[in-house]
């Protein structure tokens, strides 16, 4: 068991309705934020599987100009930039009639994306890692 | 019959014949390679094997990494926490200082800054007068503490309880007992978190520093742990008694009453030249 400290940073562009933003790390609800550019919690891992969750919600037809960028991610004082772009992978909810309309002209709505850090649409952003964190952090790196 | 004159502030290890003698024979003779497994729980049965130093409750820091001695138990913290992100008394190791790094008084202490301390320290030979008010203020603060052990193995009657919750890390090393030319020491953790010395003990389960851990095994094998206390612990006696100086809790290292009660004063050259 190994209790570690989880840092996010986001940028939020948005008109007049704000997003959701919930942060879970496996089934347990961390934190929940509107518009907090810094995020930070602590979490006692055992040794074996996780996942990092975002969920983004609050995306309507009404505010087309909602974006929530997620700007970095430190866990146990590492900032894990490469590994997102590598290991996370985000599950975009396309909004109707718009994914419809994108079917039917040919584009191929992918249900997963990897490495997407900017959530335009309603989404769920993960990342799976293993504790200890400074092992999956080497076994990463070999 | 003791020459006061070679009671000086400069602080020296004891490099005596015995010691010496075990460098030249590490260099001449042939050795075992000793691998990280096996020396780890050796040392760590060395280290915390001392009658003299009682380091209570490290059981509760069960990550155990080899170091390069404390010098990389320093860097590697300072690695991972930036020169700007830990934080230190005031009359810490010169080390630091010399760096450019300035201590600070304990109603100074940043919070949720990390620190690290020495204990004993060389200036008074003693653990600090604030440590239990400095527990007092890491507590409230969420202070993290990383305790720089080295002088330990120089020490008697020393006594810490480790289980406070904002005890992180410790370090011991062999150096001081004047085995500066292979510098080899541990460090325990409460929770192991990434930096360099976690790196490097990672890859040291294959074939990597072999010589720093087989050439720490022999030495162990060869010294006791509490040898400078054992070996000159009458003679250190002896010396205060007759120059009217204060013992203190390091066995090469005096008060002298007469120049400055809180400074130490070295009595190598004495211990070594009247063995």
């Amino acid at each position: 068991m190994e209790n570690i400290e989880f840092q996010l940073k986001f940028k939020y562009t948005y008109d007049d309705i704000l997003p959701d933003i919930r942060i879970y790390v496996d089934d347990d609800l961390k934190m929940v934020t509107q518009n907090e550019e810094h995020c930070k919690f602590w979490h006692e891992c055992n040794f074996s599987d996780h996942v990092l969750r975002i969920e983004r919600t609050g995306k309507t037809n009404r505010c087309p100009e909602q974006t929530v960028e997620l700007k970095q991610v430190v866990v146990d004082g590492i900032d894990i930039r490469n590994i997102l772009w590598i290991k996370s992978y985000n599950e975009n909810y396309w909004p109707e009639p718009w994914a419809t309309q994108q079917r039917e002209a040919g584009e191929d709505l992918e249900k997963y994306i990897e490495a997407e850090l900017l959530f335009g649409h309603n989404c769920t952003w993960r990342l799976p890692f293993t504790s200890p964190f400074y092992n999956y952090v080497i076994d990463w790196c070999r | 019959m003791y020459d006061i004159n070679k009671v000086t502030p400069k602080i020296q290890t004891v490099s005596d014949k015995y010691i010496l003698s075990l460098k030249d024979k590490w260099f001449q003779d042939t050795h075992a390679h000793i691998t990280w497994k096996e020396y780890v729980p050796q040392a760590q049965e060395w280290f915390l094997g001392s009658k003299l130093v009682d380091l209570h409750g490290t059981g509760q820091f069960p990550y155990v990494d080899v170091t390069c001695g404390n010098t990389q138990f320093i860097e590697s913290f300072v690695l991972k926490y930036g020169w700007d992100g830990f934080q230190i008394l005031n009359r810490e190791y010169a080390y630091y200082g010399l760096m450019g790094k300035h201590g600070v008084e304990l109603e100074e202490l940043e919070p949720n800054k990390p620190m690290i301390i020495t204990l004993p320290d060389f200036i008074t030979g003693e653990i600090r007068w604030e440590w239990n008010e400095l527990l007092r203020i890491a507590e409230d603060r969420n202070i993290n503490l990383h305790l720089d052990f080295a002088w330990t193995i120089m020490a008697r009657d020393i006594a810490i309880d480790l289980t406070h919750p904002r005890i992180q890390s410790f370090g011991i090393s062999m150096t001081k007992l004047s085995l500066n030319w292979n510098r080899v020491g541990l460090r325990w953790s409460r929770q192991r978190t990434m930096d360099g010395i976690t790196i490097l003990n990672h890859y040291y389960k294959s074939d990597i520093n072999t010589n720093l851990f087989s050439c720490g095994s022999f030495l162990m094998n060869h010294i006791d742990r509490d040898y400078g206390w054992n070996t000159y612990g009458a003679l250190n006696k002896d010396i205060c008694e007759k120059l009217n100086l204060k013992q203190t809790k390091f066995v090469h290292c005096v008060h002298n009453p007469k120049q400055d009660n809180t400074g130490l004063h070295c009595i190598t050259p004495l211990l070594v030249k009247h063995a």
